[in-house]
């Protein structure tokens, strides 16, 4: 019941969290002087073109009245339209998403499975080869800026050795995406049984995924690294020691599960982190994420997608954080929520 | 018995995976295709299409799309340049949807007989009342497109009649010099009127919203499919009037312009679009790699504005004209792939006069100008630069390191595009990088956008009577005139006597496409015609 209540709160808080994040994304959208109505209409425009254009997406009207009109349409479920793509701009958000979500949830679990590992074995083997190695990744993956590390990789294995796919998008450009069921080209190829999409769109994803990846498990071998050199050298670890017990299980049983802990938080956080870097392999790999879409709507005022995505992406990043508080307890039962 | 899952297996197995499908995932679908693409053209495109609506802007990549999807009445003609490449010609003209056209003596009655069984893909005739309701779409709708036509002196639609079947009459309200191929811009570009208004309702009383998205073509393709932000797939129209050999484009959306030239290395596109200036040199060394630099009409200017102090002291002016570091500009900014402009108006263009700018990169003389005004101490201007928009950026920081010579600071501003013009259009602009591209290849159409009191871009806010008077003048004057061509070189020597914007340069356009592309014709606009293509 305590749990419930909790997960009850922290659901509500949600909502005082958009109402603050819209009205800062509203205004700062208005404070940029850019018109949408004269990129839309383009050089040849008249001012009473401008004009007409400026009444009809509502630009004429105070700041307040269209952040009143803008609230009004959340509560319906309405993002409101992109001007850009013509289209609403939920639609438009759940058409790219599974895209996004396909390669940020593929990248964190490559990400985890590189992380953790590192971390675990360059504690375990101190002054060893793993640990200066773990190391060196931990640094130069954490230094290594996004952009940079994707297009080394596509010149390396793209341009040099031709072994990855050309970086232009999901599926290669001769192959019939795969029936729609989910938006995950990976999902619905294998649902659809369609294994011509299922092996282009898997290969798309490698480089991306692996760009992602190879950042966010440098923070994450680091704090693996760091929490279970902190257990290994605790009482009871050496008691362990002491007992007879094999030292693989004091590492993987023991030690693992309580360094575990910190972990989990950081993984939380670096979901922020992840997104941040999904706009940027987005644009490297031409893949037509909510990134992307982000990014292309700011640089020409469109900024009813720019306030979309950063709600969506809200939501998104309160609801994963609640689900990292809520694996604590399962973690450490000590641990109490509430 | 079932096989153990140790960490070592699972981690082999996994990493086989990963690599089978980066070798088979591009291997199995290009050697199924390799057979049957022949003629598929295949182009890296920088952003999505955005719309299918021909009454707004939506930039390069949709402007390019509307040239396969809509047709106009008619486009410029084409000429061989000396070294074999095809560019526009503005003596001739190249009927598409006609058969014939008459321009009356008085220049104000255009006369179209239009091709006798066009139609839309959908089989609909594109007979005279088809394009007279096309037209008059653009009007009601209040888009740039009945701008266009307004702009090509047709007032309404009212002076637009349908005799017949085949023949279309414009009655312009006062003779246009351009009121001919102002018919080949694509603001003019016809549509479906008919089947777009089946979609409108008492919101949308024009059928907009579903043309955001869907339309009936009259161009050269249609759409086959459309993956929102990724890719579009384009096939042949069975009712063209100008067929094409392509049997298939592909256009897939590549934002990052240098993966845009790495897969145009790799042959994995044939066509890649707005290609860097400072990749060109490399690529023209490239093997499969063809480069080729046309003369364009894009023009860059130093602009200031007229409305306040020193800006509008002449000195301050003549001190800027000599400050600017003009050789700099041409051989680092654009790497030599652009000529030095020398007017007010842009180069290469019907009435463009080169003589008349004396200035020349000249610190001493720019102190000297600048010592006879009343310029304060640290005297700093803030300027507007397009985000991601080389030349701006580079250009201003040339223009910067100059002016600082002679003790003037430039406060550079990075902005959206968007910010930028918008700033530049209400006229909010002390000083900034300019540029502009006339779609219509003549001194008289940039004037009426840039020069009149009244003019849209005239950002600067410049007043000269004198030279208004004469701008006024040649745009209702027949183009080739010698009276309109003695106008448009007085115009200039008075604007540039005025240093009403200073000349920078004015850039190739570079066309960058594996070596087996044929066909490529450089417009007015810039805009590819990627129908005209074809694959050898």
């Amino acid at each position: 019941m305590e749990l419930i209540n909790y997960v009850v709160r922290r659901l509500a808080l949600i909502i005082p969290t958009l109402l603050g994040a819209s009205l800062v994304m509203f205004v700062l959208t208005t404070l940029i002087p850019g018109d949408p109505a004269l990129m839309r209409l383009g050089n040849f425009a008249t001012a009473e073109q401008l004009k007409s254009l400026r009444e009809e997406m509502g630009l004429d009207k105070p700041p307040y009245e269209r952040y009143v009109l803008y609230l009004g349409g959340l509560v319906r479920g309405d993002m409101g339209r992109s001007w850009r793509t013509g289209n609403l701009v939920l639609d438009d958000l759940q058409a790219r998403l599974p895209m996004s979500l396909e390669l940020g949830v593929c990248s964190m679990l490559l990400a985890i499975a590189i992380g953790i590992p590192i971390g675990v074995w360059g504690a375990a083997s101190k002054d060893s080869v793993v640990d200066y190695g773990g190391k060196a990744y931990g640094i130069l993956g954490v230094a290594m800026p996004l952009f940079w590390g994707g297009l080394v990789l596509v010149y390396l294995f793209y341009f040099k050795f031709g072994i990855a796919p050309a970086p232009t998008g999901r599926i290669d450009m001769l192959v019939s995406p795969p029936t729609h069921l989910t938006g995950s080209y990976l999902l619905d190829s294998l649902l659809t049984g369609d294994l011509e999409a299922f092996l282009s769109s898997a290969a798309h994803l490698v480089l991306p995924v692996i760009t992602l990846a190879f950042v966010t498990g440098a923070s994450i071998a680091r704090m693996t690294y760091t929490s279970m050199r902190k257990v290994l050298a605790s009482q009871f670890i050496q008691v362990s020691h002491a007992y007879g017990i094999s030292p693989r299980a004091i590492v993987y049983k023991f030690a693992l599960k309580n360094a575990l802990m910190p972990v989990v938080t950081l993984i939380g956080l670096q979901v922020g982190f992840l997104i941040g870097g999904v706009v940027l392999v987005e644009v490297v790999f031409s893949l037509p994420g909510i990134g992307r879409y982000a990014v292309e709507s700011l640089l020409v005022n469109d900024f009813a997608p720019v306030q979309g995505f950063v709600l969506l992406v809200l939501v998104v990043y309160l609801l994963i954080n609640l689900l990292v508080d809520l694996l604590y307890s399962v973690l450490n039962p000590q641990v109490h929520n509430g | 018995m079932p096989t153990a899952v140790t960490r070592r297996r699972f981690m082999g197995q996994t990493l086989g995976v990963i690599g089978g499908t980066m070798v088979s995932g591009p291997l199995l679908p290009l050697l199924a295709e390799a057979a049957k693409r022949k003629q598929v053209l295949r182009v890296a495109v920088e952003r999505d299409f955005e719309s299918l609506r021909p009454d707004m802007s939506a930039g390069y990549t949709n402007f390019m799309l509307k040239r396969l999807i809509y047709t106009t009445a008619l486009l410029w003609g084409t000429k061989q340049r000396p070294d074999g490449t095809l560019t526009y010609d503005l003596n001739t003209i190249e009927p598409l949807l006609l058969t014939a056209y008459k321009v009356s003596d008085d220049r104000q009655l255009i006369e179209f007989t239009l091709r006798p069984n066009a139609k839309f893909a959908n089989g609909d005739p594109l007979h005279a009342p088809a394009l007279k309701e096309a037209y008059a779409w653009l009007f009601a709708n209040g888009g740039s497109g009945g701008n266009q036509l307004k702009v090509n002196g047709v007032p309404n639609a009212e002076h637009i009649e349908a005799v017949d079947d085949v023949t279309l009459r414009l009655h312009l309200d006062r003779p246009v010099a351009w009121g001919l191929y102002g018919n080949a811009l694509l603001g003019t570009s016809i549509v479906h009127a008919k089947e777009i208004m089946k979609h409108a309702t008492a919101d949308d009383p024009y059928g907009l919203k579903w043309l955001e998205t869907k339309t009936i073509a009259s161009g050269p393709f249609v759409i086959e499919t459309w993956q929102k932000g990724s890719m579009m797939s384009l096939v042949p129209n069975p009712h063209a009037v100008q067929p094409s050999t392509l049997e298939r484009i592909i256009l897939q959306v590549v934002p990052d312009a240098s993966t845009r030239r790495i897969v145009l290395e790799r042959g994995d596109v044939d066509f890649a679009m707005q290609i860097s200036t400072k990749d060109i040199p490399d690529l023209r060394k490239a093997s499969g790699v063809k480069v080729t630099s046309y003369p364009s009409s894009r023009g860059w200017w130093f602009g200031m504005t007229w409305r306040k102090e020193p800006f509008n002291n002449m000195h301050f002016r003549r001190a800027m004209a000599w400050a600017m570091p003009y050789e700099t500009l041409l051989q680092v900014v654009t790497q030599g792939l652009a000529e030095r402009l020398r007017s007010c108006v842009p180069n290469n263009i019907s009435g463009y006069v080169e003589e008349l700018w004396p200035y020349e990169t000249n610190l001493e003389k720019a102190r000297e100008e600048l010592a006879q005004v009343q310029v304060p101490e640290g005297f700093t201007v803030t300027v507007p630069v397009s985000a991601g928009d080389l030349f701006d950026e580079e250009a201003t920081v040339l223009i910067k390191e100059s002016l600082a010579k002679l003790g003037i600071t430039l406060s550079i501003q990075k902005m959206p595009t968007g910010q930028k013009r918008t700033l530049l259009t209400n006229k909010q602009v002390d000083m900034a990088v300019y540029d502009w591209r006339p779609w219509t290849p003549d001194a008289g159409y940039f004037i009426h956008w840039n020069w009149l009191p009244d003019s849209f871009w005239n950002c600067w806010s410049y007043v000269n009577p004198e030279a208004q008077t004469l701008g006024y003048e040649t745009i209702t004057m027949a183009t080739g005139a010698p009276e309109r061509q003695a106008k448009l070189r007085r115009f200039q020597e008075i604007v540039n006597g005025d240093i009403g914007l200073i000349p920078l340069v004015s850039e190739f356009e570079n066309v960058v496409t594996r070596e087996n592309v044929q066909g490529y014709v450089s417009y007015p606009d810039g805009i590819p015609v990627l129908a005209k293509l074809s694959l050898e």
